[in-house]
């Protein structure tokens, strides 16, 4: 089992976003979690991706809690282990495409060379290759979304979260990412994890999650 | 376990201009107000010790009055002399008396010095003409030339109260030939010392040869002043009163020192001033680059590895201020204080030129001091910054 969640509550105030969350995710499957507006749907990825600690229950990556690690320790497990797609492609405009796309691996200071051929390997296959010597400025936005792509499965992570990522998108474009995220997840053997309240993109994968009111419904 | 190098870190947060102009303003103003604290104290321990200087070049190490006024040279000098604390002792004889010249008068402290001797205890060269029989001579202070419009080989008539004219119900006049302008380096020494042989003095006193009313004392070099007149003191406790060089203005020098620690102290406020602008900076940054901040750290940046980045950062401003504020000292010292405007009134404070003197203990406090409000006040800030959890900074930035 690659994610495991146990029991996962999570409140905000006095407002309990989740209720009690229980999830299996295996390894090379690809996930929709689906769910109208305020249902949980995020909090729960992030929960997932150790962007916020859940206040109970446990979230086991490869059989490891993250609950009970630090925040140098999540760090690394971001870093090496999950890649983030969010509905913005936040690019850092003082770098170009490529040293964007480079970040993950500065982070964790691993020898360049090999991650720059992967990048443009995947370059290539997301038709970017013009795009890596330019500044995110000089490109459009579907190209943008595109690099952002890249940046988060540069270190070929096991597990791709995504956060609306085509909430920002038209229909063409939204069709376009989401077939290159299933092809490059199952190209580098990922497991992917999209969050969407878009029913098109949630018809396309086999395995879908609703929730509703913090509760898993389906 | 981030390995991000801090540079890269350093080139996201300040690729804006604004920020980078910030920074510099950062760090002129913790620099000046770093600046302005030490160019205080160095002005007033520069003040001090130029002081302290400047007396003991008159004066030598320790002076010797006799409890009745003159006393004879005969025993004394060679005890002294002998003496394992001693170095040599010289004798002098001085009197006030009127100085006339060019149609002006002032009132001077003529002294009857041994000019081997003299030059020996005090190390100030006083160039009397050895064959002081042929003509009368004088040497004058640098500030009284001035104010006479004198120089060398004009003559100066003095006026003295001696024994033979006070009979006469008269002063006796003699006239001198200035052999010499000399400096001290303070104003009212140079305005009214005047030097002449011992001899020359005695009989123009109706004084014996070996009456004299000063000794002056070179203490053996690395003996400590204070210790060696209080023994010496203990020794000639009965017959003289034994005072280091500086004791005359002992008063003077406590009050800088006081008026030093209290200003610092004070001055404190300025690089309150400044550390508020760190915080400013800090605030800024946090709030124009908060999306490439939270994106780093959802790529896996560390909260540990955002910490140091700061604290590097705090490091880094500290450090080149610290320099800068070097080199406006520096500035200030060269170039402003030879500036005929920041020259000062001599009679009023004695000196008539300042400068900076700066010791490591004085840096060391100064940036100390200044390093503890940096880092306190940053870490408060930064304690702050990372409060945020990454999930509410990533909705806000991403929303």
């Amino acid at each position: 089992m690659l994610v495991e969640l146990r029991d996962i509550q999570k409140k905000y105030g006095n407002a309990e976003v989740l209720k009690g969350i229980n999830l299996n995710i295996e390894a090379g499957q690809n996930h929709v979690i689906q769910g109208a507006s305020g249902s949980g749907k995020s909090t729960l990825l992030y929960i997932l991706g150790s962007l916020e600690r859940p206040d109970a229950g446990s979230v086991f990556l490869e059989g490891r809690d993250t609950t009970k690690l630090n925040d140098e320790q999540l760090s690394e497990l971001r870093n090496r282990f999950i890649g983030f797609v969010f509905q913005f492609h936040f690019l850092l405009p003082s770098m170009n495409c490529l040293q964007n796309t480079l970040l993950p691996a500065k982070i964790a200071g691993i020898k360049e060379t090999e991650v720059k051929k992967r990048i443009q390997k995947y370059a290539e296959m997301l038709s970017i290759s013009h795009c890596l010597s330019k500044y995110p400025y000089q490109i459009s936005g579907g190209e943008q979304q595109r690099v952002n792509i890249i940046r988060a499965i540069s270190l070929n992570p096991k597990l791709i979260l995504c956060d609306e990522p085509t909430g920002n998108l038209d229909t063409k474009n939204t069709a376009i990412v989401i077939s290159l995220l299933k092809n490059l997840a199952s190209e580098i053997e990922s497991t992917l994890v999209v969050v969407t309240h878009d029913n098109s993109v949630a018809e396309s994968f086999e395995h879908k999650i609703t929730i509703e009111d913090g509760q898993i419904i389906g | 376990m981030t390995k991000l190098p801090l540079i890269s870190l350093f080139q996201i947060i300040l690729d804006k201009k604004s920020a980078l102009r910030f920074l510099i303003g950062t760090i002129f103003s913790l620099a000046f107000s770093i600046a302005v604290i030490l160019s205080t104290i160095g002005l007033m321990d520069g003040y001090s010790v130029s002081l302290k200087r400047a007396l003991a070049q008159s004066n030598g190490d320790l002076k010797l009055k006799a409890r009745n006024g003159f006393y004879s040279l005969e025993g004394i000098e060679d005890k002294l002399n002998q003496d394992k604390t001693v170095e040599i002792s010289s004798h002098i004889l001085q009197i006030e008396a009127f100085a006339l010249a060019n149609k002006q008068s002032k009132g001077v402290l003529v002294k009857g010095i041994e000019p081997k001797s003299f030059r020996q205890v005090t190390g100030l060269n006083v160039p009397l003409r050895k064959n002081f029989n042929d003509m009368e001579g004088v040497i004058v202070g640098v500030q009284f030339a001035k104010k006479f419009d004198l120089k060398i080989g004009d003559n100066v008539v003095l006026a003295f109260n001696s024994k033979k004219a006070r009979e006469l119900g008269s002063a006796s006049l003699v006239q001198f030939e200035i052999q010499g302008i000399l400096r001290h380096g303070i104003f009212e020494k140079d305005m009214r010392f005047m030097y002449m042989h011992r001899e020359k003095l005695q009989k123009i006193l109706d004084l014996r040869n070996f009456t004299v009313n000063e000794g002056l004392i070179k203490v053996v070099d690395g003996l400590s002043l204070e210790e060696t007149q209080r023994s010496l003191q203990k020794k000639y406790d009965r017959d003289f009163f034994v005072s280091t060089y500086w004791a005359e203005h002992e008063v003077l020098l406590d009050a800088v020192e006081i008026e030093r620690d209290t200003i610092s102290i004070a001055l404190q406020l300025i690089v309150l001033v400044s550390v508020i602008n760190i915080i400013a900076f800090m605030v800024f940054i946090s709030e124009i680059k908060s999306q490439d901040i939270f994106m780093l750290r959802a790529l896996g940046l560390s909260l540990k590895s955002f910490k140091k980045f700061w604290y590097c950062m705090l490091s880094c401003i500290w450090i080149v201020s610290c320099v800068f504020s070097v080199l406006l000292i520096f500035i200030l010292d060269k170039g402003i204080l030879q500036m005929s405007i920041f020259q000062l009134p001599g009679d009023i404070y004695k000196l008539s030129q300042l400068n900076i003197l700066l010791k490591i203990d004085d840096y060391l406090l100064v940036f100390g001091l200044s390093l503890i409000w940096v880092f306190t006040v940053g870490f408060i800030t930064i304690k702050r910054m990372s409060s945020k959890s990454l999930l509410s900074g990533l909705r806000e930035e991403f929303s």
